[in-house]
């Protein structure tokens, strides 16, 4: 009798932690959703006004007036850019790196790890000037260019997993039946390691997509992307937090669907797939 | 052939990343020796190491440096054991356990800079709930455009909250790694709970203790886009880490080669932390 009182305390503690953690994790999405939706009023009433509140269109002066549509479309542009730029590279590295020995292997892994982890603060003034030099300053390509930092090494390193799971004896038999290297890389290794390309591309486009470090250096009204664009309700004067919500809610909404479709990828693809999700 | 055809394939890729990250690397360390101030008229002229001397001695980055260690330390400490409680929390198949998993990994996609938006609307004093409500039931003030401490603390938090899940599933992987009859064997034996944890969870995911240590430690320590917009460094210096300490210091002055000093000590210490990791991430992988 004590054990199962014991045990039915545990069961509720237990539920309790779970319960608090999940609010904890989900409020500041709930809050900044609700606050996309409120009057200046009720965001400044003093008190936080959960329900009942005037509901307000925050999402049309930014997105119909202001032309913040543009930096959205800006945003699309470069991280679909970055998947057409990186994945094709990416796909061809993987492959080399997962069946050939290759010199210095251990090398171009470290280095590629130092380059998805190195601070990008400290590359923007060599960026700010090599672009600028080259003349693509505030264009979408440069971002597409200096991206590659972080998706390149994400991209192989994910996609050689997947091909690493593809047996060789597919190669072989492709090469004895008298297919090219071109044609045994289109036609027969493609479409099998097709999933970890599109968890590759998927996972290039989020990360292209929350960039704003370098978005901020390089662009400048042409091309700047969303994220630079929600910074701007901050440096203006007196920020207005209902519109500044609902660009946030814009900014992340496109990303939060994908890694929930996409869960078992995110944690191999945020580790450089070092680690896999069971 | 085939060796031919391999390096092959491998040149699009590196030639890129060699344009993309060496490139900027060794004009960086050659930027660092110049004397350069964009908005001046004077042309740059190599001063040799004048700018890594003028380092050693600016209280403003070593503030920051310091700044961003303790925060890194900080956050990881609190991810880490907030981690291995969730990680414990995912193992029980409860009811409900997979809605739990979909919530946790929900911050691991947000944008960081909407992070930092998010978080400013939910902190700011006389805007966000939190304070109200913690100064309405606790008597907290709760300002952290006032307070330095509290506007760290913030700043940990909001890191707490978006990298968490990441440090529950790197361990989650680990400890469900663990061979089942030796955690049976243990039961029989009448291990306790704090033995357990000492003597065969602990041991056995090591490397993904290391691997998050070092992983979110990289992170932590480069740390920029969610603190430049949710604090913007302040109040005064307090949360100018190193990243915010170096954007600022060329936003305000244009001074391109102290900067790229900075840029280059910098990349060294993520350069170190990195080949820890690979070492880590090689030994455990063999």
């Amino acid at each position: 009798m004590k054990k199962t009182a014991r045990s039915i305390a545990f069961e509720i503690a237990f539920y309790l932690v779970v319960i608090i953690m999940a609010t904890a994790m989900i409020f500041p999405f709930i809050w900044t959703a609700e606050t996309s939706l409120k009057g200046k009023a009720s965001i400044l009433a003093g008190t936080p006004e959960w329900w009942g509140f005037r509901i307000e269109n925050n999402y049309y002066r930014p997105f119909v007036i202001e032309g913040y549509f543009k930096p959205l479309l800006n945003s699309v542009l470069t991280a679909v850019g970055c998947v057409i730029v990186t994945v094709p590279l990416a796909f061809m590295a993987a492959y080399a790196f997962s069946r050939y020995k290759i010199f210095g292997a251990p090398t171009l892994y470290f280095w590629s790890l130092t380059c998805r982890m190195g601070p990008e603060a400290a590359f923007i003034i060599p960026y700010y000037l090599m672009i600028t030099k080259l003349g693509l300053y505030d264009t979408a390509f440069s971002l597409m260019l200096v991206y590659s930092l972080f998706n390149l090494p994400l991209a192989i390193w994910l996609v050689k997993s997947g091909i690493d799971a593809i047996p060789r004896a597919i190669d072989e038999a492709a090469l004895v039946d008298g297919a090219g290297m071109s044609d045994l890389l289109r036609h027969v290794i493609v479409p099998v390691a097709a999933p970890s390309l599109a968890a590759a591309s998927i996972l290039v486009f989020i990360f292209s997509w929350n960039e704003y470090l370098f978005a901020s250096v390089l662009t400048a009204l042409r091309s700047r992307t969303i994220t630079v664009g929600l910074l701007q309700f901050v440096t203006t004067v007196g920020i207005r937090y209902g519109e500044m919500a609902a660009v946030s809610m814009v900014a992340l909404v496109p990303t939060l669907v994908t890694v929930v479709i996409l869960q078992k990828y995110i944690i191999s693809g945020l580790t450089l797939g070092a680690v896999t999700s069971e | 052939m085939a060796k031919f055809r391999s390096w092959y394939l491998l040149v699009p890729a590196v030639s890129l990343l060699a344009f993309i990250d060496l490139a900027p690397f060794f004009y960086g360390l050659d930027l660092s020796f110049q004397r350069w101030i964009m908005t001046s008229p004077n042309p740059p002229t190599y001063v040799g190491f004048y700018n890594y001397g003028f380092l050693v001695n600016d209280s403003e980055f070593l503030g920051a440096f310091v700044r961003g260690v303790t925060f890194a330390a900080i956050s990881i400490a609190c991810q880490l054991l907030l981690g291995l409680g969730t990680a414990f929390i995912m193992l029980r198949k409860f009811r409900g356990n997979v809605a739990f998993k979909v919530i946790l990994t929900l911050p691991l996609a947000v944008a960081p800079i909407a992070v930092g938006s998010m978080w400013r609307i939910m902190m700011y004093p006389g805007i966000g709930p939190i304070p109200y409500y913690l100064k309405h039931f606790l008597g907290i003030h709760w300002d952290m455009t006032g307070s330095s401490a509290i506007a760290f603390a913030t700043t940990i938090m909001m890191d707490t909250w978006h990298w968490l899940p990441l440090a529950a599933l790197i361990m989650l992987s680990g400890i469900a790694g663990i061979p089942q009859p030796l955690l049976e064997s243990a039961a029989i034996d009448g291990v306790s709970i704090l033995q357990k944890l000492r003597f065969i969870y602990l041991p056995l995911i090591k490397f993904e203790i290391i691997f998050v240590v070092l992983l979110r430690g990289m992170d932590a320590f480069r740390i920029f886009d969610e603190i430049w917009m949710l604090t913007g460094g302040g109040p005064g210096n307090t949360t100018r880490f190193l990243s915010v300490s170096l954007y600022t210091l060329i936003l305000r002055g244009w001074d391109i080669g102290y900067g790229a000093a900075i840029s280059m000590v910098y990349v060294y210490v993520i350069i170190v932390m990195c080949w820890i990791l690979y070492q880590a991430v090689m030994r455990v992988r063999e």
